[in-house]
Formats: structure tokens, C-alpha cells, sequence
């Protein structure tokens, strides 16, 4: 997909030529679907908060870790609701919700974006040489995506962790190792296609080799399955992490993560009194995975427009 | 009365670019029992025009009056309207195996569209759909009412649709394209056969076409149409004996049936307009050898002429006849004593079939192919879809091994060669594509496509490989500036000339054109057509032209291989092929081979009425 072309007339008789780059269109139409356009603005604020957690802190004047016994807890020793000082209130040890959450968001985001990319690029690499090589090459790899595809992934962290102890870096690890299958088929799948277009025909006799070939000729046509994929991607990572860290199995304690404050929420059934440590990062949980999901659907009918069609806007004036 | 009348049909179809005008203003009546063309290149707006009557663009703006049997069919609603496509108009499209459904048999697909319009009993659905079937010409029809589309030929499924459109006894039958995706052969079949149902059933039929040959033979009335306007209108006879439109006359003189030993095909210049932008004068105006100066500003009125023609031109008498260009002709077929540069020995090439289960056996795909190619000369390959012509191509080119056999280029075999050794012979033969939108890399820029023989074979980089690309650019005509733009900006002429750029780049000893016009419109065939001349004369290549049209070859190739079933039957000088045909199988293809006829430059038409266009 190119640029096209659109004439708009001058007073003379000569047609002017105005080209929009590929880039220029897919914004365009990017900018004119407005749920992702919020999207795209609830994931910016959020990492403003996240990159803010810092300022956050300071402002707020508690530390993500320190416990409030005085000010933070009731008399009977219950987590006190949203109020002036507190603005989201506190958890059960008396730590302030909002610059939890604050922090949280740095671990989601950075599991969800690193490890993404991280599955992205073995996806990429694995799905071009399979579907590229076909034949046993292709046997083996798709074989292999079947199997770890076919690894139960809960069962799987849990011997991994009680092994290796919990951290930040084991959970990318397991989460990049469970989710680059996805992107290995689709790519292959869109390869095998690819192979066989006329245009690699036309490299292949010139004498390109299949290193050229795969990396000049197939790589940027994949460009679109890449960003969707990714884009979806980063979702399942941050809902994977956060289930990681709910489970005890993620981020180390007390160091703040959406999955954890969920999980201590739910200890000794403490939402039963504070429904705000389920509330607060549940929502953010659930908007940070739609706006994601969102905005990997937008992207994808903006850069492929041929899938929908074009709804006539009869109110436009004739140029 | 007209079984079909539009008038002022205006069809304007918003996209993301603007508003495209497919149909501009455009009137005909379609009498009863006659066969009507509608004539044009790809984005001339015929088939759009037809979709938009029968109401199959929800999204388009359609204003007009399309008027049958007395119902204005743009004010119906779409209930009455869905009820009328199928029982009164019948619809045939271009490609029989999209248009039946895979997983359903014939003969249910036949029954169903008459139990959708009409009350009656599944056996007496089933002996009518029987007695069509053998109609048209299937055999056995009974027995094959049980068969899935999967198990006819082309031909024969465009049979089942023909008679899925006449089952209910239409008044008017719409074929778009209807032989377009069949080979020679079939296509005269299909054509008498929809001659023949008119006779029979009294059926109107409208044939929408890019080839003017095909009308030529079938059609009482046609309409040439170009950039969604009218150009041309009226009886086929006195239109196709000479045209009173340029556009008319110039696609017919285009066609490279008219060949004349010395004489270059006379191309129409330019390139279709794009149909965001309406000019002010006469859309065809920047291609038109006659135009006048008020073509350029006013839009031109219809005129009507003593014959019935009809035309959308300033021009009050016919176009003039354009000059004849000469060509250099005398080097043809004399290669007798240049150096071979092609040779091809007893190739053969087999797949494996069943194993495992079924019994192992050989799918013989070529078969004891011998040919040979001489310095600057031009060896036609002509066959049907499925003869093997292609796939020898690209043994020939070196990316199928033969199953046995030698191919020699330059007097070196390419079978035994290690990656490095192949990969210089590269610079000895070159492969031009047919389709010129798949071989071009969509993401890359033109002077990166033109340019990947230099950085594939490390020849030159940096400024060097830009100026080169650029002088290469110049060569197949091309504008240099266009050097960083993507091939979705360039039509497809330009793009088959962009395959051809990046060919030249080695400077290879052997061309291989696998049908690389047929994908285009008539009047950018002869552009390509008179290139490809060119530059042989100029550079002194060699060329090994892979066509299925009988005419293009004859138009540029000194000798005629005809293959039939992966095997060569006849090879010959051109002339000697088409003067004295030898083979069975090259009578056919020569008999089967529509030709429209050779325009005449005068005609004793009166000019009768001048009526002004009126913008809708």
C-alpha cells in the first residue's frame, strides 16, 4: 500500500496532483475513528501517570511502600476510603492506593511493551524462516509452536518460579516464552503467501539470495500483521503479568503491581470493607487492556482500508 | 418499444480520494432481441453502469431515468428490484468458477434460482434446469445435473451460467466480460452460443467488453464508452466500418491483428484520466490526434450522423487518419547466421502424482522440448492456459530444474551450476512478469525496483546506481523524476514498463516476456508493443515472447512456436505459421482468433444534428 493519488482541479484545465504518503492516509483515518482516538488518549495519559510516579509520590507525600499506621488505617485497623489526604484511599497496611497504582502501572507497562516486542521479534523471525524455508524447516517449527502452544502455562510458571524464585525479569521471560506463537503463525501463514507473488519471482531471477529476499522483499510487506499484532499483544501481556503477580508469582512484595493489589485485595476477603482495592486497579486493568485492544483494531482498518467499506457521505459538498 | 432505456444516467461513487464520476450523463436504448455492446478499457465505467442499474452499488449516487419494460428501475424499491434480477434480467459474469458456488451441485444451483422466483414441483424444476443444460450444450445433461462446478472446464461453466440466466426466460440477459477468463477456443464457442440463445428465445443481450473484435462479430448496436462518458453510439456496422469518433478509431487501429510488414501499430498516446477530476473539455482531448482548440476548453456536444451514429465530439466529419510510422523491418527473420544465444534440448518436466496410497504415477507438464534462440531475435511461444508455456519460461529462466535435459544460455547449462555460478548467469537471461501490479514490490520505491539488479549483483551504488536508474527510467519512457514514488502511483502500462527497466538493467543476452501485454488495455498493449520493437532495434536484444494472442505475436516475433499439452506441435517462421498453418491444433487457434476489422479513414456519413452535452 503506497501512496495513491487525489486531483483536485485548479481553474485551468491541468489537474493538480496531490499525493499522500501511505503514512499521511493511515493517520487520516486513524485520527477520524474517534473510540481510538481515545484510546490513544487514555493509553497517553496513563503513561504521563506512569512516568510520573515519581512526582506522584512527592505530591501526595507517601511512598508506594511505606505503611500508615496512624493516618492510613481506621481505628479497628481497616484500610480508610478515598479522602482528602488519601485521595484513593488505602489498603490494608495503610499504603496510599493512588501511588501504587501509580508504580504498578511502570511494572504493567514495561512487561507489557518489552515483553511484546521481545515475542514480537522471535515471532517474526521464527514465522519468515518457516514459511520462507518451507519443508522440514517448516515441519520443525511449526511443530515446535504447537507444542509450546500447547504447554500449560500456569503450571508451567509455577515450577519455573518455585525454582527460580520470583522477579521482574522471569516474568517477561515466561510471558515472551508463552506468547510469540501467535505472531510465528500469522506470519508464516502471511509469508507462505508472499512467497509465491510474482515480485519475489522477480528477485529470485535476479539472483537475490533468500536472506535478501526475505529481509528486502517479504519483511516490509508484513509491516501491517506486525503493528496489529503486536499492539494486541501488549494487552495480554499486562493481563498475563498481572495474573503472574496475583498469583504471587510475579513482582516481589511489597514493590506495587496491579495483580498484586488485586490479590491483596482479595486476602482474607478484605474487599468485603474496602470495595476501592478492588475498584481502583481492576478498572485501570480492564481500561489499559480495552484501550490497547482498541486501538490494535483501529490500527488495523487504518491500515487496511480494503477490509470496510467506504460509507457514502452524502452531506460533503461537490468539489 | 426499448426493453431498456437510460436516460442522463449520472453515476458519481464517493471513496476516500473524492468522488470518482464513473457514469457520466450517459443515454441508449436497448430494442428488443438485439445484441447491444458496451465497449471500454478497465475504468471506463461500463460494468459499473450495469451494476448500478440493477442496483448492486449501495454506495454510489445514481441520477437518470433507467427505463424497462415501462418501470423506472432506479425508483423501485429493493425488494421489487431483487425480484426482477434473475426473473426478468438475467446476469452472466467474467469468471465462471467465482460466480458458482464450490460446495453446491450445478443442477441444485439451477433448480434454486427457479424456486426462488416461481412456484413448482423439484421434479419439474429439475427437467427444465435438464432441458437447458443440454441447451447450452452440455452433454448428458441429465447425468451432469449431479456435478460440482469443480468438475467442468471454464468453458463449460460459463455454459452452466448461461444457462442459469436463461432458465427463467429474461427479457434482457447481462454478460460482463463473459469470455474474458476463457481461452481462445472457448471464447468462440461461448460467443455462438449467446448468439444462438438470442435466436431461440428471443432474449436481449447486453455484452459489456473490452475487446472490440469480439463485438464486432456478434453485436447489432454497440457503445464505445471511455472515463464514464459516452463517446461513441449506434449500428456496429457503419461504426466499426469506420468510426466517427478518434477513440473508437484509434482503439480499433491499435488492435495488433492489423499487421502490415513495415508498419508500426499506431498507438494511442497517454493514459486514461483519472475519474476523480471532471475536465472542462473533452476527457479524451490530452490523447487525441485530431483535437481541436475548443477540445481542450469546452465540453463537446452530440452529434448525430446520417447513419445513426451517434458521437461525443467536436469533430463533425470522421477523425483523420493518423500517419503510419515506418518501420526498420528488414532485419526480420534474418538471424541465420547470428550466434545462438538459447538452446534448448529434450526437456521434459514431471511431478510426482498419487504415492502413499494411491497408485504412484508422473504428471508429464513438458515433453521433449527442443528450441533455439539466435542473437536479436524474437521466438513467439503460443499456446492455451495450462500448455506448459510459462513453466517452460521459467525453466528456461532457471527457477524449475527440468526433470531431464539442457538448457543452455550462452553455451553454458544451467543445471550444473553452484548459487555463485547461477547467480551470474542472471546477467544472461531476464524474466518480464504479465501481471504488472504482482511483480513490483508494493512497499518499495521504483528506483529501488529498477535498482535491485545493481545491489543485488554489488554492480553499482550511491550516486552511480541512482543516474543509472535514472537513465534506464529514460529508456522505456518513463520520467526520471519519478524516482521515489511507489508502484501503487503508476498505471499499469507504466509499471509493465518499470518490469521492463529493471530486465534491461543487466544488459542480459535473453528477455523472457511471459504475456506481457495481456494484462493491459488494448490501447497501452501497442505502447508496450512498439517499446519492446524498440529497444530491440536500438540495443540488439534478444527476445523469447510468451503470448496467448496469436495477433500480438505475429506483431513482434520473427519466429512461432506453438505448444500444445506441454509439447511443441509446430515451429515456423511467423508468416509461415499464419500463410500456411500445419498443424491441427494451430488451424484452431488461427480459426478461433476474433479479429475486429480494419477501420476505414472515410465514410459518407452526413452530419444530421448537433444537440449541447448538459452537465447532469
Amino acid at each position: 500500500m503506497g501512496g495513491r493519488m487525489t486531483t483536485a482541479p485548479l481553474p485551468g484545465n491541468a489537474p493538480i496532483v496531490v499525493q499522500r504518503g501511505a503514512l499521511a492516509l493511515t493517520l487520516r483515518r486513524l485520527l477520524r475513528d474517534q473510540a481510538s482516538m481515545a484510546a490513544v488518549l487514555f493509553i497517553v495519559l496513563l503513561v504521563v501517570f506512569a512516568a510520573a510516579a515519581p512526582l506522584v509520590e512527592t505530591w501526595a507525600g507517601h511512598s508506594p511502600i511505606e505503611q500508615f499506621r496512624e493516618t492510613g488505617l481506621s481505628a479497628m485497623g481497616l484500610p480508610v476510603a478515598p479522602n482528602g489526604e488519601f485521595l484513593l484511599g488505602t489498603d490494608q497496611l495503610g499504603r496510599d492506593v493512588l501511588v501504587r497504582l501509580a508504580y504498578g502501572a511502570r511494572v504493567s507497562l514495561l512487561v507489557g511493551v518489552v515483553a511484546s516486542l521481545a515475542a514480537a521479534l522471535i515471532g517474526i523471525t521464527i514465522g519468515v524462516i518457516a514459511g520462507f524455508f518451507g519443508g522440514w524447516i517448516d515441519t520443525v517449527l511449526s511443530r515446535t509452536m504447537d507444542l509450546v502452544m500447547s504447554v500449560p502455562f500456569l503450571l508451567c510458571a509455577l515450577a519455573l518460579v518455585s525454582v527460580f524464585g520470583p522477579s521482574l525479569a522471569l516474568s517477561i521471560g515466561v510471558i515472551v516464552f508463552f506468547s510469540w506463537t501467535t505472531m510465528g503463525r500469522v506470519i508464516r501463514g502471511q509469508v507462505i503467501s508472499l512467497r509465491e507473488r510474482d515480485f519475489v519471482q522477480a528477485s529470485r531471477s535476479l539472483g537475490a539470495g533468500p536472506l535478501s529476499i526475505m529481509l528486502i522483499d517479504i519483511l516490509p510487506n508484513l509491516s501491517v500483521p506486525i503493528i496489529v499484532y503486536t499492539t494486541m499483544m501488549i494487552p495480554s501481556s499486562i493481563v498475563f503479568e498481572a495474573t503472574l503477580s496475583f498469583l504471587g508469582l510475579g513482582i516481589v512484595p511489597p514493590a506495587p503491581s496491579w495483580g498484586g493489589m488485586l490479590a491483596d485485595a482479595a486476602a482474607n476477603s478484605i474487599y468485603l470493607v474496602a470495595w476501592w482495592l478492588v475498584i481502583v486497579p481492576g478498572t485501570v486493568l480492564l481500561l489499559t487492556t480495552l484501550s490497547f485492544n482498541i486501538l490494535g483494531d483501529g490500527l488495523r482498518d487504518a491500515l487496511d482500508p480494503k477490509a470496510r467499506p467506504v460509507r457514502p457521505r452524502r452531506k460533503r459538498a461537490k468539489p | 418499444m426499448p426493453v431498456l432505456e437510460a436516460r442522463a444516467l449520472t453515476v458519481s461513487i464517493p471513496t476516500e480520494d473524492g468522488i470518482i464520476h464513473a457514469v457520466q450523463n450517459v443515454s441508449f436504448a436497448i430494442e428488443a432481441g438485439e445484441v447491444f455492446g458496451v465497449a471500454g478499457e478497465s475504468g471506463s465505467g461500463k460494468s459499473v453502469m450495469m451494476q448500478a442499474i440493477l442496483g448492486l452499488l449501495p454506495n454510489a449516487e445514481i441520477s437518470g431515468e433507467v427505463l424497462f419494460e415501462g418501470q423506472d428501475l432506479l425508483k423501485l424499491p429493493p425488494r421489487t428490484l431483487r425480484q426482477m434480477r434473475g426473473a426478468r434480467i438475467g446476469m452472466i459474469f467474467q469468471d465462471p468458477l467465482s460466480s458458482l458456488h464450490p460446495y453446491y451441485t450445478i443442477g441444485s444451483q439451477i433448480t434454486e434460482a427457479i424456486a426462488v422466483h416461481e412456484k413448482v414441483s423439484p421434479a419439474a424444476a429439475r427437467s427444465r434446469a435438464i432441458e437447458m443444460l443440454a441447451k447450452v450444450g452440455i452433454a448428458n445433461a441429465s447425468e451432469r445435473f449431479d456435478s460440482f462446478p469443480h468438475q467442468f472446464s471454464g468453458g463449460m461453466r460459463q455454459r452452466v451460467m448461461i444457462a442459469m440466466a436463461l432458465i427463467l426466460n429474461p427479457a434482457l440477459i447481462i454478460a460482463d466480460e463473459p469470455t474474458t477468463a476463457l481461452d481462445v477456443t472457448v471464447q468462440a464457442q461461448i460467443v455462438d452460443l449467446l448468439g444462438k440463445m438470442r435466436d431461440e428465445f428471443g432474449t436481449t443481450v447486453v455484452m459489456i467488453t473490452h475487446d472490440l473484435g469480439l463485438l464486432a462479430s456478434i453485436a447489432d448496436r454497440i457503445m464505445v464508452m471511455y472515463a464514464g462518458n459516452r463517446m461513441e453510439y449506434g449500428p456496429a456496422a457503419p461504426i466499426f466500418a469506420a468510426p466517427a469518433h478518434p477513440y473508437t478509431a484509434g482503439l480499433l487501429r491499435s488492435s495488433p491483428a492489423h499487421y502490415a510488414a513495415g508498419a508500426e501499430v499506431i498507438a494511442i498516446p497517454g493514459r486514461p484520466p483519472s475519474l476523480l477530476h471532471k475536465p472542462a473539455g473533452c476527457v479524451f482531448a490530452p490523447r487525441c490526434a485530431n483535437a481541436l482548440a475548443s477540445c481542450q476548453t469546452e465540453h463537446p456536444p452530440i452529434r448525430r450522423f446520417s447513419d445513426g451514429v451517434q458521437t461525443l465530439c467536436w469533430l463533425e466529419a470522421g477523425p483523420a487518419a493518423p500517419a503510419v510510422r515506418q518501420i526498420d523491418d528488414t532485419g526480420r527473420g534474418s538471424h541465420e547466421t547470428a550466434p545462438v544465444v538459447l538452446d534448448v534440448r529434450d526437456v521434459e518436466l514431471s511431478f510426482p502424482t498419487g504415492g502413499l496410497f494411491g497408485r504412484a504415477g508422473k504428471f508429464q507438464v513438458l515433453k521433449d522440448i527442443n528450441l533455439s534462440v539466435r542473437r536479436g531475435e524474437t521466438l513467439g511461444l503460443v499456446g492455451e492456459s495450462g500448455c506448459g508455456k510459462s513453466t517452460l519460461a521459467r525453466v528456461i529462466a532457471g527457477l524449475i530444474a527440468p526433470s531431464s535435459g539442457t538448457v543452455l544460455l550462452d553455451g553454458i547449462e544451467m543445471s550444473s551450476l553452484d548459487p555463485a555460478g547461477w547467480r551470474e548467469t542472471r546477467k544472461h537471461v531476464q524474466l518480464v512478469f504479465q501481471d504488472p501490479f504482482g511483480s513490483l514490490n508494493p512497499r518499495r520505491r521504483v528506483g529501488a525496483i529498477i535498482g535491485d539488479p545493481f545491489r543485488i549483483h554489488g554492480v553499482a551504488a550511491g550516486a552511480e546506481r541512482k543516474r543509472r536508474v535514472q537513465e534506464l527510467m529514460e529508456l522505456v519512457g518513463l520520467n526520471p523524476e519519478h524516482y521515489n514514488r511507489f508502484p501503487s502511483e503508476f498505471s499499469g502500462g507504466q509499471r509493465q514498463r518499470i518490469g521492463i527497466a529493471r530486465a534491461l538493467a543487466l544488459n542480459p543476452g535473453l528477455i523472457i516476456f511471459d504475456e506481457p501485454v495481456s494484462a493491459l488495455d488494448v490501447s497501452i498493449q501497442a505502447q508496450i508493443l512498439n517499446l519492446m520493437r524498440d529497444l530491440q532495434q536500438r540495443l540488439g536484444l534478444t527476445y523469447l515472447f510468451i503470448s496467448h494472442d496469436l495477433a500480438v505475436v505475429r506483431q513482434v516475433c520473427d519466429r512461432i512456436a506453438v505448444m500444445d499439452k506441454g509439447q511443441i506441435v509446430e515451429l515456423a517462421a511467423a508468416e509461415d505459421i499464419y500463410t500456411r498453418p500445419q498443424h491441427a491444433y494451430t488451424r484452431t487457434l488461427l480459426a478461433a482468433s476474433v479479429v475486429p476489422p480494419k477501420p476505414q479513414d472515410s465514410s459518407d456519413r452526413q452530419l444530421v444534428e448537433t444537440t449541447q452535452w448538459v452537465a447532469a
